[in-house]
């Protein structure tokens, strides 16, 4: 299965060894059939939350901490170059270039909290794709089904 | 880029119409999106070194956010891909 992790999950998935996000990771890394996939877009804005003062201190990370984690996360994945085209999260176009890294990678799953990108014409867009939408939850209990 | 299906040579409709398994109209336009693998992810061998150090990174990080409340911690993760996502960059 491609796999397609917006930032949130990706990032929920750091101050937590057992919570769903990095249960999730560990399943993907556990079967070599699963792939994830990502852009420059979702890695820089992993960066920049972990660089955002709050997630800062509570991490107490250091600048090179960052550039590592997201080297990492690249170094596992799937690296598109999303073509953005016509706006589709129209409450929200910044939600567009993580929907389109899911297009051009091909994924199978969208894996997103944000209502966004729930709602009709957005799960219609991604359907045309052949690519579903559902939360870090559902995903996991569909790897563990 | 629009390309409007009445404009194009025999031999590019063809071409199109083979790709998407269907027949096109003179009426049609087509709207062609490129995109890109930068990097193909990691197989084998490979695979399993790059995730074990993702993963044991992520956990080193963890332990310096165990004694934070779950939804405290929800709202900073939050707070933080909303600023990120929405802030000029």
């Amino acid at each position: 299965m491609i796999v397609s992790l917006d930032t949130g999950i990706l990032v929920r998935a750091t101050p937590r060894s057992n919570g769903p996000a990095r249960r999730l990771l560990g399943i993907i890394a556990a079967d070599q059939s699963h792939v994830l996939a990502t852009s420059h877009f979702i890695l820089t804005e992993v960066g920049k939350v972990l660089s955002y003062p709050h997630m800062h201190r509570l991490l107490n990370i250091t600048p090179n901490e960052i550039h590592e984690h997201v080297a990492y996360l690249r170094s596992i994945s799937r690296v598109v170059e999303p073509y953005v085209g016509l706006p589709v999260v129209l409450t929200d176009p910044k939600d567009d270039p993580v929907l389109y890294t899911a297009v051009s990678a091909r994924a199978d799953v969208l894996c997103a909290r944000d209502r966004a990108f729930y709602l009709p014409n957005v799960i219609e867009f991604c359907q045309r794709y052949g690519i579903e939408v559902m939360d870090e939850i559902k995903l996991l209990r569909r790897l563990l089904s | 880029m629009l390309h409007l299906v009445k404009d194009l040579s025999p031999e590019q409709r063809l071409a199109i119409e083979s790709l998407i398994g269907r027949r096109l109209q003179d009426d049609e336009g087509l709207f062609i999106q490129t995109s890109r693998i930068l990097k193909e992810a990691p197989a084998g061998e490979e695979r399993v070194r790059a995730y074990d150090q993702y993963l044991g990174h992520l956990d080193m990080l963890a332990g310096r956010a165990k004694d934070m409340p779950d939804t405290d911690l929800d709202a900073i993760i939050d707070e933080a891909c909303y600023h990120a996502r929405h802030s000029p960059s």
